[in-house]
């Protein structure tokens, strides 16, 4: 067995040469690839126009959705955002309110002034607390009685007042007098 | 037709007539506060406090607006009261009156339609106290409490139902309110009443 053969083809092996003739149907032969069996095929049809009518218009509803919350969101912050500029006018008594003269434009490219976003600040969970043990603990409001109602009122108050340490001045008395009869309760006490 | 008509003007008289005994039987319990009158010229304080009618309601009603323990006890005590009348009065020198002065009340409450329920003498500073209800039936229709010692009488009033031992735990626990006294008049409730 001759390695040239095998590698180079110089010379002749005759036992490489019988393997080759036995194999020779299997020899590469360059042309177009063969086809593969066709198993199933898959036709792309086209979407019905319903399909994507509703496709256009769900679309449309999410953008018109986060417009809209958006548009929503900057007027909730805008009502929570204390107004930055303030009037300088500060009205005094007895004199009635005259707006500040018109100041002239200045003249050149007016640059905007930057908007300033102040979002409210927030509570600290301590600060929460607090206030819910404030609000649990808020006394009711005192009753607000008519001048009639509070005079009717004390005046009963008094007449009841007086009827009750007269009556109670028996009472005290009878206890008195119960207690130095029975020696035992007096022993008790 | 005549019959039925006799029979309705009966029956008008007769709830006529009953409403009078039952506006009487209201009065009876009320003293007659005017046999007092020789008190008032020789007390140096006197204190008259009436309340009835539509003091009463007005009264009433506050008990029910105020949400306290006093009001609410009170709310119960006069559920049932028609008026409350007090007299009280307080003199700047031992024995300055004469007892007969009040013995008219007295015998006013000795009628029988009075019943003494409580009888207390005790010889610290004189003092007398009784108690008298009245009962239209089973009803307690009315009460008078008699306090009497060397330097003051306190007659007390009570027409329709009331419970005394509420009363009494009232006159424990009730402080005085204050009143508003005009200048150079006879009441004055500034000063300890008895």
């Amino acid at each position: 067995m001759s390695d040239e053969y095998l590698w180079d083809k110089t010379g002749s092996d005759p036992q490489i040469e019988q393997l080759e003739s036995a194999l020779v149907n299997y020899r590469y032969q360059q042309g177009a690839p063969p086809r593969l069996p066709v198993v199933g095929t898959a036709t792309a049809k086209p979407r019905p126009l319903l399909f994507r009518l509703s496709l256009a218009f769900a679309g449309a509803a999410c953008l018109a959705m986060i417009a809209a919350t958006a548009i929503w969101l900057s007027i909730a912050r805008k009502a929570q955002t204390p107004d930055v500029v303030q009037s300088k006018y500060k009205p005094t008594e007895g004199k009635s309110y005259q707006p500040a003269p018109t100041q002239p434009a200045p003249k050149g490219p007016s640059i905007p002034a930057p908007v300033k976003f102040s979002a409210p600040p927030r509570k600290l969970p301590k600060d929460r607390i607090r206030d819910t043990i404030a609000k649990r603990n808020v006394k009711p409001e005192p009753v607000l009685l008519t001048k009639d109602e509070q005079y009717a009122y004390d005046q009963l108050k008094l007449a009841l007042w007086i009827a009750g340490t007269k009556a109670k001045v028996v009472q005290d008395t009878i206890d008195r007098v119960g207690e130095q009869r029975s020696p035992s309760a007096r022993n008790n006490k | 037709m005549r019959s039925a008509i006799k029979q309705t003007v009966n029956i008008a008289l007769l709830l006529i007539i009953g409403g009078v005994i039952v506006v009487s039987g209201q009065g009876d319990a009320k003293l007659h506060f005017e046999h007092l009158s020789a008190l008032e010229t020789k007390a140096r304080d006197v204190v008259e406090v009436n309340v009835d009618g539509k003091l009463l309601e007005l009264a009433k009603r506050v008990t029910t607006k105020i949400n306290d323990k006093d009001a609410r006890t009170i709310g119960q005590a006069i559920s049932g009261l028609k008026g409350i009348y007090v007299r009280v009065y307080n003199f700047a020198e031992v024995n300055q009156y004469d007892i007969s002065d009040i013995d008219q009340i007295r015998n006013e409450l000795n009628n029988p339609a009075w019943q003494k329920v409580a009888n207390m003498r005790s010889k610290r500073k004189d003092q007398r106290v009784d108690i008298y209800t009245m009962f239209t039936g089973d009803m307690m229709s009315g009460a008078a409490v008699v306090f009497s010692d060397t330097k003051s009488v306190a007659v007390v009033n009570v027409v329709g139902v009331i419970d005394i031992e509420t009363l009494v735990e009232l006159g424990g626990r009730l402080n005085i309110p204050k009143m508003e006294v005009e200048k150079d008049t006879k009441v004055s409730t500034d000063k300890p009443l008895n």
